[in-house]
């Protein structure tokens, strides 16, 4: 995975960071703030004194002014879990240049950047089935074995996230982001599986990849199309009438899925396998609200 | 909508075969994609938006087909009743029998008819075509559908007159079929109304309009004259017909030759016909006669006629027999006849100048030129094989009903043996016993052969009756008239040379009574040409005398000039019917246009691909 980085893409990774919307909590420290109020040194509130809490956070200097007792609560500082969900199916594997190429790059952007605040990594494959997990590893020796993971992961099946997602299930032990990379070209539905994901308290980040040939295809005449997946056949006839209306089917289906996305509060991001990496990571992602 | 050509329909066999064609025509290529879903989801919209758009699919198909019906609609050409006299196709039709000859409008009906046509032309609208046509014995199509006002005025010029009657029917025919493909069509006829009735059925659904050319009806006619020789004398005949509405005073001259033979004034009242017969007359050594009448009137051919004397010169028979006075006798009997005899030690081959040989109980081995009548045939003759006799004949029969045997009765004739013979396939028997044939006659190498099989001295045959009557009628027909007269009736315009071998000069002289020679070479045409009627006189160059005279006479029909009324007008719609009104729009040139734009629309369809 080394060599589809360079060190000063690595070095403006370190500087980005994820931008959940709300912290989860974690249960080792790490550099991430964690939404419950604990020992750090950073203050973040105050609250009346109520029996059985550690005297020793009682601020004197409130009593003697108010001559009421409250209790001083710092921020406590905790790790994040990013679940990252990598469709590998046939599909994934079409287009020029290839989506699964670019997924496994973003894909190793995110664990380096998560690796690198201390946070945790798993990664889940998804075709049929949840065929392989990666439970969540930390810190940043763990960068190598990540890595090696998301380069072996095979081209294999077909699309079924949401019966991959749920076998997820499982595994998630607690709250985190979730990641999930796929082009979604699939009749079966996704939005079951990210909705379980929100049931298990995930933040979800949905990434579309699309190949340049599938969001404008360049074809006319008869075709018998042979699907990657499935293998099944469709002729058809292909004229510009139908090729504008695939085009307004991917820009509907695309606004549909963002809008479910919205709706539900999920980040919702789509990609073209041809836009180059850095800009992915360092502009599309941070316009979008994704890394800061 | 109707159809000029609805054949054309057949060639709708071209669409199936598009079909067939596109279906043939479609080559998948074949392509990995990472998915079909989202092809699926846009036909699954597609045709469930617009049913309409499974037909988008193949609009190429369907432009091509609505292309094909629309040039397979054309080629039928249709068209539709439109309201007006747009696009007028007016077919003209000029009288040239022989009473437009008359000079009642100066300086004839059939000059003024033109002029009339003439005029019609110069007043041809742009679009307007105009069919010409020339109606005399046979209808001839001087110009079709033309808008060429020149062609058609040089088409007006070449029509001739004929001395023939104007007959209606071939006219009606050509006016059938040219109107069948046009659209607005009218009839003019131009003509004096005398023409031939119409006996078919005609009903053709174009008006007419007649034109009446002729005021006058005065019109005196010679319409017959006729000669009979009779033993030593002629008779003349001729008859006269005043076709006018007063009465007329003529002088009616004869002549033979340049010699006056009779001149008689003869009044005659409106509509009556007369027959004057001269009994007494003497043309000399004319060969015809030739009537005139002296008074003009609006008709001059009809004034004179002519009428060509029987040749007078004696048919020569030679008799070659030992002795037959039964014979000889009956032979005497027929008229204008010389007879020789000689016994057959006497007959030689040179003696070829007789029109009749009679040969009894002998015949040469070398025929002569003449007609034979051969009795009692000897064994092996070069004419009839003879196999035997035949003895016990009880009654003679005819076989069936023969001109040859007219008035010729058979009661009691008696014959005591015959020559039994085979019948050869030039002749058949005129009289026979149970298939013996008696009497046989036939023509062979151009001769008359009239063959009695038995010896008349071996029957009673010769003391009855009918046997003066039978020589009579076999004379006849073995001497028939030598005619050197021709007669053609108005119809003919040409006639033949017959086949003489005397003719051996190089070139022979055509002379129209009271015109010009005509010089004709070898090789002689087949046909010499006798528009105008008259006598026609044919000789050798280096005689003075014709050999040969040609008749042709007028149609009686048409010495009757007085205009009137055409009498097969109502083979024609009427003018006052809503339909006259109609005109036939044709629709083809708009649906070929439409078919144009249709393969321009289906190349830039092609072109961008929808």
């Amino acid at each position: 995975m080394e060599k589809f980085y360079n060190e000063d893409f690595l070095k403006q990774l370190q500087r980005l960071s994820l931008r959940t919307k709300k912290l989860k909590a974690g249960i080792q420290q790490g550099e991430r703030r964690s939404p419950r109020k604990g020992h750090s040194v950073e203050f973040a509130d105050f609250r009346s004194y109520s029996l059985g809490d550690d005297v020793r956070y009682i601020d004197w200097n409130s009593y003697a002014r108010s001559e009421k007792l409250f209790i001083k609560l710092f921020v406590e500082e905790q790790d994040l879990l990013l679940n990252i969900f990598m469709d590998t199916s046939q599909s994934m594997d079409w287009g020029q240049p290839s989506k699964s190429r670019l997924a496994k790059q973003i894909a190793g952007a995110f664990a380096y950047m998560a690796l690198s605040a201390y946070d945790q990594v798993a990664i889940a494959a998804c075709s049929e089935h949840l065929y392989s997990y990666q439970p969540p590893l930390g810190g940043r020796n763990a960068l190598r074995k990540v890595w090696g993971f998301l380069d072996a992961l095979p081209v294999i099946g077909s699309t079924r996230l949401s019966d991959s997602i749920k076998e997820f299930g499982p595994f998630s032990r607690r709250p985190g982001v979730s990641l999930i990379i796929s082009d979604l070209l699939s009749p079966h539905d996704f939005k079951e599986g990210l909705k379980y994901l929100q049931y298990l308290k995930q933040e979800v980040i949905l990434l579309q990849i699309l190949a340049p040939d599938e969001l404008s295809p360049v074809l006319h005449g008869d075709w018998r199309l042979l699907d990657s997946e499935s293998k099944e056949i469709r002729e058809i006839s292909i004229n510009t009438a139908l090729l504008k209306a695939y085009e307004k089917k991917i820009r509907e289906f695309t606004a549909e899925t963002r809008e479910f996305c919205h709706r539900r509060g999920m980040a919702f991001i789509q990609i073209c396998s041809d836009e180059l990496l850095e800009d992915i990571i360092l502009r599309s992602m941070p316009r979008a609200g994704i890394l800061g | 909508m109707e159809f000029f050509n609805p054949s054309a329909f057949f060639f709708a066999v071209i669409i199936p075969l598009i079909i067939l064609l596109y279906l043939l025509k479609r080559r998948y290529q074949e392509m990995l994609v990472s998915s079909t879903y989202l092809w699926e989801q846009v036909l699954k919209d597609m045709e469930a938006s617009m049913p309409w758009q499974r037909l988008k699919k193949n609009l190429l198909l369907f432009l091509q087909l609505l292309a094909a019906a629309i040039l397979i609609l054309a080629f039928s050409r249709p068209y539709l009743p439109v309201p007006g006299d747009s696009d007028r196709h007016i077919i003209v039709v000029l009288d040239c029998s022989c009473s437009m000859m008359a000079n009642d409008i100066s300086p004839s009906r059939f000059a003024e008819a033109r002029k009339e046509i003439e005029n019609l032309i110069d007043g041809l609208g742009k679009d307007d075509e105009m069919s010409l046509i020339a109606m005399g014995e046979e209808a001839r199509v001087l110009a079709s559908a033309s808008r060429d006002r020149l062609m058609l005025k040089k088409a007006l010029q070449d029509a001739q007159l004929s001395c023939g009657v104007a007959r209606p029917e071939p006219v009606l025919a050509i006016i059938a079929s040219l109107a069948e493909d046009a659209g607005n069509v009218s009839v003019i006829v131009f003509s004096d109304g005398r023409t031939a009735p119409v006996e078919d059925e005609f009903l053709l659904d174009c008006p007419l309009e007649f034109r009446r050319i002729g005021r006058d009806s005065d019109n005196l006619a010679l319409t017959a004259l006729a000669a009979r020789q009779e033993a030593r004398q002629m008779i003349l005949m001729a008859r006269l017909h005043n076709y006018g509405k007063e009465e007329r005073k003529t002088e009616l001259k004869l002549q033979a030759g340049e010699a006056l033979l009779d001149v008689r004034e003869i009044s005659l009242p409106p509509g009556e016909s007369r027959e004057i017969i001269w009994e007494d007359l003497d043309p000399g050594n004319e060969a015809f006669i030739k009537a005139s009448l002296s008074r003009s009137d609006v008709l001059m051919l009809d004034n004179q006629a002519y009428a060509v004397l029987e040749q007078r010169d004696n048919r020569r028979i030679l008799l070659v027999s030992q002795a037959n006075v039964f014979l000889e006798k009956s032979l005497l009997l027929l008229p204008g006849v010389e007879l020789y005899k000689t016994s057959t030690q006497d007959y030689e081959e040179g003696m070829d100048d007789f029109d009749l040989y009679i040969f009894d109980s002998f015949l040469p081995t070398a025929l002569p030129r003449g007609n034979i009548l051969l009795l009692d045939p000897p064994v092996s003759n070069s004419l009839i094989p003879v196999k035997g006799e035949f003895t016990g004949i009880k009654q003679v029969k005819p076989v069936d009903n023969q001109p040859l045997l007219n008035y010729v009765d058979l009661n009691d004739w008696q014959i005591s043996k015959c020559r039994q013979v085979e019948v050869p396939n030039w002749c058949r028997p005129l009289l026979q016993y149970q298939e013996v044939p008696l009497l046989l006659v036939g023509e062979k190498d151009n001769r008359r052969i009239a063959i009695f099989t038995f010896d008349l001295h071996n029957s009673n045959i010769p003391l009855q009756t009918g046997f003066p009557i039978l020589i009579n009628n076999l004379g006849s027909w073995l001497l028939p008239a030598s005619s050197n007269t021709l007669i053609l009736d108005a119809s003919q315009n040409y006639f033949s040379l017959p086949k003489m071998t005397d003719i051996d000069n190089e070139s022979i002289i055509i002379q129209k009574e009271g015109e010009a020679e005509q010089e004709f070479q070898a090789p002689f045409p087949d046909k010499f040409p006798a528009m105008a009627p008259g006598l026609y006189m044919v000789k050798q160059a280096d005689e003075e005398t014709p050999f040969y005279y040609v008749l042709k006479k007028l149609n009686g029909l048409e010495s009757d000039i007085n205009p009137g009324e055409l009498s097969w007008k109502q083979a024609f719609a009427q003018e006052n019917e809503e339909k006259l009104r109609l005109s036939k729009k044709e629709i083809w040139i708009f649906l070929a246009w439409m078919a144009f734009l249709i393969l321009v629309l289906e190349w830039e369809v092609y072109r961008r691909g929808y």
